[in-house]
């Protein structure tokens, strides 16, 4: 007990002397870096067709007929962002004509499951875009995009989302001219 | 009656306060002033980027346009990733700033080493030291003013070279590293 008490006064003195540092301030700060890879890579891309088709500013005339003058107007638009190392952006679209008024009251597509299931991706982190008479698909590993483009009905597209092959139609709308 | 008539000329009263009211509260532009009694220090860091992320961590021909001074002119600083401030009426202080490696989010047995830029005055950035990952220097209160550093440029040079995280196929995903900035007097 008696030693104890001869300690704490050297204790004290210790601390005095090397705590001679006074800690005013800390402040930490986080910082991330990015490796993309094949394992996650982040890919988003959107096709649009433009369904007005009456609207000569989309480059179609009253009749709904394509004519030379504005055929090289925008005709449907897509945007990409990835952060992927490659991408390979396959697009290939066919159209047959003639397009003309017709009332229809009704229309048939074909099966979006087995359209979007043979557009499979080929899983090398490659993207595909089809473009048929009828629709446009845009794929990616995670999400594939059907939508219905402008036909010989000239009926206004309608999308269809496809996810794991499995597609919703979306709304479709329809016009009597 | 007179209660009505009461009413009407208090109404009249406060047009003014209404009409010109929201004119004077807009016009109103406060002056804060700071008095500190004491001893005051105050040191702060943030990222420059807006994004997810600082850089990429890949081999491509973009990148190493964007990188190449990681990797091999070692006399430039590196990517600028964030600022750092400090405000402090002390007479002098110590800065010690030290930090992580770069550790892969998915797998924390990957890590990316790298030296850390630190911009101490207006012409002059510090390097960490190699192996420590620290570096520390002293700063100087001016005599008439408090001492006040204000977005102080930190920078990120990378140890190994992009083509190497790709020969050893580091793994993909997000790196994260945490810098700690402590200032202390003696």
């Amino acid at each position: 007990m008696k030693h104890f008490w001869m300690v704490v006064p050297l204790l004290f003195l210790s601390v005095s002397l090397f705590a001679d540092t006074v800690e005013q301030d800390r402040q930490t700060m986080q910082f991330a870096a990015f490796r993309p890879g094949d394992t996650n890579p982040v890919t988003n891309t959107t096709l649009n067709m433009i369904t007005d088709l009456d609207s000569t500013s989309n480059g179609w005339d009253a009749s709904g007929a394509l004519t030379a003058s504005n055929y090289s107007l925008g005709f449907f638009t897509w945007t990409l962002a990835s952060n992927s190392k490659t991408l390979t952006f396959t697009l290939s679209f066919k159209i047959s004509g003639p397009l003309v008024n017709e009332d229809y009251a009704s229309s048939t597509m074909d099966d979006e499951d087995a359209f979007c299931g043979r557009n499979g991706s080929d899983g090398d982190g490659h993207l595909h875009a089809h473009r048929d008479r009828q629709r446009i698909a845009v794929e990616t590993h995670r999400e594939r995009v059907c939508e219905v483009g402008p036909s010989e009905s000239k009926q206004r597209g309608s999308r269809n989302i496809c996810i794991d092959s499995h597609c919703h139609r979306g709304g479709m709308l329809r016009r009597k001219t | 009656m007179k209660r009505k008539t009461l009413v009407i000329i208090l109404m009249i009263l406060s047009l003014p306060v209404v009409l010109f009211g929201v004119v004077s509260q807009s016009n109103l532009e406060p002056l804060k002033v700071n008095g500190v009694l004491g001893q005051f220090t105050n040191i702060a860091a943030s990222v420059d980027y807006s994004g997810a992320y600082a850089f990429q961590l890949v081999d491509s021909t973009d990148n190493n346009n964007n990188y190449g001074y990681l990797e091999s002119e070692t006399n430039k600083t590196g990517i600028r990733i964030g600022s750092w401030s400090l405000v402090s009426n002390m007479d002098s202080l110590t800065i010690t700033i030290s930090h992580d490696d770069l550790v892969s989010a998915s797998d924390s047995t990957w890590t990316i080493p790298y030296t850390l830029g630190v911009q101490k005055n207006a012409s002059d950035i510090a390097f960490d030291d190699t192996g420590t990952s620290s570096m520390s220097f002293n700063l100087s209160k001016p005599s008439n003013s408090p001492l006040s550093l204000s977005n102080y440029g930190l920078f990120v040079r990378l140890d190994y070279t992009l083509s190497y995280l790709d020969t050893n196929s580091y793994p993909g995903g997000y790196y994260y590293s945490t810098i700690t900035f402590v200032a202390s007097s003696s």
